[in-house]
């Protein structure tokens, strides 16, 4: 309860955080549209047989499924950049149960400031982890049952996405180095160690997913009309997000390398 | 065979999505089959039902002997043929097709167009070779006086001239056989099954023997013999008649045959069946000792179901479509004559046999179940599997019973068949949101027939004529599946939504009762449809709203009609593309009057200045629409026009100018080409309908292209973020 009474403090952070995705996505597909809307000059689609005519105009226009993908992979990327580096800021904003977390603006970006090189070093410690674990998971769990290596591999998934907030955790508020790969590793020892909290940061992640999963097949069975809906669920996911890291900053500090609870404050 | 493959994107983006679909799946139950309907005694229907059955398409008389080895995949197999000759002279020589042998060699015909692929299996992948080797053709004497004569040795030369291919035998009899007489033959082969990739032939225990005994050429009546050479595309043609046969197989084997079983004896570990097909003109069998057997009785009609345990879920599924393709075929085409239809589902190791018709048997190809990914993104498809047994029930007609030469005329059977299942699923389904039956869909949006076909034409419409013989087609070029099944589908379902549904169902339906038991051609069928329909079909007036009002001043005016014979013309025998284009919308100021002008005594009057527009007196706004043909193919395209008062005005163009312009004394908001989408011939359709300059809203994809585009997004960056 307390991860949560401290999430919707920061509601005004989670607000940010979706307008900007819905900044980045918009960007993003302003792209596509464009493009297609210059391949259908003044003409308008003759009925309603909606997949033939994208049929017919990514036919016509083959380099359309270039320019989507584009979108795809730069939003997704930039996205993961602005995530990379906000994250810091935001597990500052939220702090940690009973300890003082900074005040003011200056305090605040003095301190992400201050922790932002570890943070994103603990990232990429953990993206190589991420891509190794997941190239040798999937060769195990792609060999299992339809509903089985989906269930395991969403597992997976999200227990590289906890550990990963730990890690950070680990770094921006008590201080672990981030450049060290034992910090990064720590995270999924950290896991073990908690295992209520680590429920719980599961649940909250895959309760994320699980909205944004939703958000996304009423977009595509609808043929893109569900967008606000879509865009309400990444509302919520967002804010499942930030819970998912108020609790993680609630675990007690573990790592070795650690300076202890309270140190950057 | 089934559809055939197409070479565009959105097609094999289609397939991809069917093929890994089984990766997505859970493991569906084996139904539990119902018990067997009893076998029917006669092998076809009740003659109020199979008639008429013209006696003079009776020309040969089978009776075989075969047995299996299924260690060495051999058949062992004697032949007694009885042939009459239904031409004007007399023959003193016989050809027979010896189709295994197209899998002896590389060096074959077959071989050679294929180098051993066939829809995406391989050859090389399977190894083995087959042929049917002749050791023996004798001509049995008649006494006379109803007891056998003498047995003479004939003369038989394999791979005979001009095309000394192995896939062709040359029977030289001792005497002539004069106009209306019978020749008894009996011949003795051996025929090796390859493993299968090509239609025919075994895997593991599962054996379909196909194309396994020699069959004769068909005699025209001026004495002349069809009879080609076996190449890729070239498929099959033979004559009607009766087949008695008796195989003996392994005492395990489950068979199934064309035509009724008549007999079944088991001794030791083998087993003999005989089987029996009347008026028929092919003969294939299947056998595995794993096959399940589900039967049903429709309106009696015995539906067997070969199938092994891995496919049986599925059984359901195509039975459902069986049903459904008995019951729109029969009223259009007239009664299915046979008592029992045997559908065959080839093994997973076998996929190379299945899509595949014989007389009163065809293999199918399984239904993949949808996964759970693919069903919650609402994927769902009715291609796999259904629509394979739509098609090869389908054949049962055409070339079946409409007995046509699939060498020289392929269009005639996989064209016209490829049509009347787009017809099976319309009767089916009806109309859905009111549209044709979805084939596939994605959420509330579907892929119809219509616009699987059209895909299919984005990239190898104009590689070939639709009339040509099956070798015409190039297998490098490509092009046969779109060509020959979907653009004879294209050609006729447009002339249908032109003239008339039921005028061209009517037409069809004549010519489809006309030629039961025949080898008609495509002259036939297109004499039949001038027949049915008229020379000239009148389509509409080009103007019949320019008398009401705000519409005046068009052009053009007079009666539209369709020239039924030219239009079968361009789109059987040319390559030229329906292809309409709104080129442009003028919305202009009207012609005003002011200005100096001579009076009757020849001095300039007036000098008024032009009114501005809007003032009071100025001329109204003027609508142009101008409409191009851009194809080259000449058919009449219905115009929609909407005036900027709302006013909806129809027209009819006969196309037969590369372009032509409609002027409203009123500004035009949009116009709209072929609106009730009746060419399916037409591919190119997003610059059928456009709007005013002035008025351009929403081009009703880039919204939502762009909205799908940006919710993936947000999807992928809920993913990385928090």
């Amino acid at each position: 309860m307390n991860a949560l009474r401290r999430a919707s403090a920061a509601w005004r952070w989670a607000v940010g955080l979706w307008l900007g995705e819905l900044l980045i996505a918009l960007v993003g597909a302003y792209g596509v549209r464009n493009h297609v809307a210059a391949a259908m000059d003044e003409y308008v689609i003759p009925d309603d047989h909606l997949l033939y005519a994208l049929a017919e105009l990514v036919h016509a226009h083959p380099q359309l499924t270039a320019s989507i993908l584009v979108s795809l992979v730069t939003t997704t990327l930039l996205g993961f950049v602005v995530w990379t580096l906000l994250a810091p800021l935001l597990l500052l904003r939220l702090g940690r149960e009973g300890h003082a977390r900074p005040r003011g603006a200056a305090a605040l970006g003095a301190a992400w400031l201050a922790s932002l090189g570890g943070a994103v070093a603990t990232s990429a410690w953990h993206l190589a982890l991420r891509i190794a674990l997941v190239v040798i998971a999937s060769q195990a769990v792609l060999a299992l049952p339809g509903i089985v290596a989906v269930v395991l591999g969403v597992i997976v998934v999200l227990t590289l996405t906890c550990a990963l907030d730990l890690s950070r955790v680990a770094v921006v508020v008590d201080g672990a180095p981030g450049t060290s790969p034992r910090t990064a590793l720590d995270g999924f020892t950290a896991l073990a160690r908690a295992p209520l909290r680590t429920a719980a940061m599961m649940g909250l992640g895959a309760l994320g997913w699980l909205v944004v999963l939703a958000g996304l097949v009423a977009v595509v069975r609808t043929g893109g009309a569900a967008l606000p809906l879509m865009r309400a669920c990444a509302a919520l996911a967002t804010f499942l997000g930030l819970v998912r890291l108020a609790v993680a900053l609630d675990v007690p500090p573990w790592s070795r390398a650690a300076r202890g609870p309270g140190d950057q404050a | 065979m089934p559809l055939h493959r197409g070479r565009t994107s959105p097609l094999r983006l289609i397939s991809s999505i069917i093929a890994i679909a089984p990766l997505l799946a859970c493991d569906p139950e084996v139904p539990t089959p119902p018990p067997v309907v009893a076998e029917p005694t006669a092998a076809l229907r009740p003659a109020d039902i199979a008639l008429p059955i013209p006696e003079a398409a009776r020309v040969l008389d089978w009776t075989i002997d075969a047995r299996l080895d299924e260690t060495e995949h051999r058949i062992d197999g004697h032949a007694r043929l009885r042939w009459r000759n239904t031409s004007r002279v007399a023959i003193d020589r016989m050809p027979f097709h010896l189709y295994m042998n197209a899998f002896r060699a590389e060096d074959t015909a077959w071989m050679r167009d294929s180098r051993g692929e066939h829809r995406g299996h391989s050859a090389r992948e399977r190894g083995a070779w087959g042929y049917i080797d002749v050791t023996g053709v004798h001509r049995r004497r008649d006494r006379g006086d109803g007891r056998e004569g003498d047995r003479v040795a004939l003369r038989h030369v394999e791979s005979p001239p001009p095309s000394s291919d192995a896939s062709r035998m040359d029977v030289e009899l001792d005497a002539p056989v004069g106009p209306g007489e019978w020749v008894e033959l009996e011949i003795d082969f051996v025929t090796k099954m390859p493993e299968v990739f090509a239609r025919t032939g075994y895997a593991e225990r599962f054996h379909m023997v196909a194309q396994w005994y020699p069959k004769p050429g068909v005699l025209h009546p001026d004495g002349t013999w069809r009879a080609h050479t076996f190449t890729f595309h070239s498929e099959f043609y033979a004559d009607f008649g009766d087949f008695d046969v008796t195989l003996d197989v392994p005492a395990d084997m489950v068979v199934g045959t064309t035509g009724i079983t008549t007999a079944t004896t088991t001794e030791g570990d083998r087993r003999r069946i005989t089987a029996r097909a009347e008026m028929v003109h092919d003969f294939a069998w299947a056998a595995d000792p794993g096959f399940l057997e589900y039967t049903h009785d429709h309106e009696g009609v015995k539906i067997r179901q070969l199938v092994l345990p891995e496919h049986a879920a599925s059984t359901g599924a195509h039975l459902e479509a069986q049903i459904a393709a008995l019951d729109s075929m029969q009223p259009r085409f007239g009664s299915y004559p046979w008592s029992t239809i045997t559908i065959v589902h080839p093994p997973s190791t076998a996929p190379g046999a299945g899509g595949m018709e014989y007389p009163t048997l065809f293999t199918t190809s399984p239904v993949y179940p949808l996964g759970v990914g693919l069903r919650l993104l609402g994927v769902q498809e009715r291609v796999s599997g259904v629509f394979t047994t739509v098609h090869e029930f389908g054949h049962q007609y055409f070339q079946g019973l409409l007995a046509s030469d699939e060498f020289t005329q392929p269009w005639l059977d996989e064209g016209m068949n490829t049509m009347s299942n787009a017809l099976v699923l319309a009767d089916q389904y009806g109309p859905q949101d009111g549209d044709d039956p979805w084939l596939a869909r994605l959420g509330v949006h579907g892929l119809t027939s219509r616009d699987f076909v059209r895909m299919s034409q984005f990239d190898t419409a104009t590689l070939q004529q639709v009339d040509v013989a099956a070798d015409a087609f190039d297998p490098v070029v490509g092009g046969f599946g779109s060509v020959v099944y979907r653009k004879t589908t294209a050609v006729m379902m447009t002339l249908r939504a032109l003239v008339g549904e039921e005028a061209f169902d009517a037409a069809l339906g004549s010519y489809a009762r006309a030629f039961r038991f025949a080898h008609p051609t495509g002259a036939d069928l297109e004499l039949a449809l001038r027949d049915g329909l008229g020379d000239r079909v009148v389509l509409g007036h080009a103007a019949p709203e320019a008398e009401a009002g705000s519409a005046a001043g068009a052009q053009p005016t007079g009666t539209v009609t369709l020239d039924v014979a030219e239009f079968l013309e361009q789109g059987l025998r040319s390559t030229r593309v329906v292809d309409y284009r709104v080129h442009a919308i003028v919305n202009r100021r009207g012609q005003g009057h002011a200005g100096w002008h001579r009076n009757e005594s020849g001095v300039l009057v007036g000098g008024d200045p032009p009114l501005r527009d809007g003032a009071e007196g100025a001329p109204a706004m003027e609508g142009v629409a101008v409409i191009h043909r851009r194809g080259d193919f000449i058919v009449p395209v219905e115009i929609e026009v909407v005036l900027a008062d709302d006013t909806v005005v129809h027209r009819v163009w006969s196309g037969r100018t590369p372009t032509v312009t409609l002027q409203f004394d009123q500004p035009i908001a949009r116009v709209r080409l072929d609106p009730g989408s009746k060419l399916w011939l037409e591919h190119r359709r997003l610059d059928n309908h456009r709007v005013a300059p002035t008025l351009v809203d929403d081009d009703g994809l880039s919204g939502p292209l762009g909205d799908t585009v940006e919710g993936a997004t947000i999807a992928l960056l809920s993913g990385v973020g928090p």
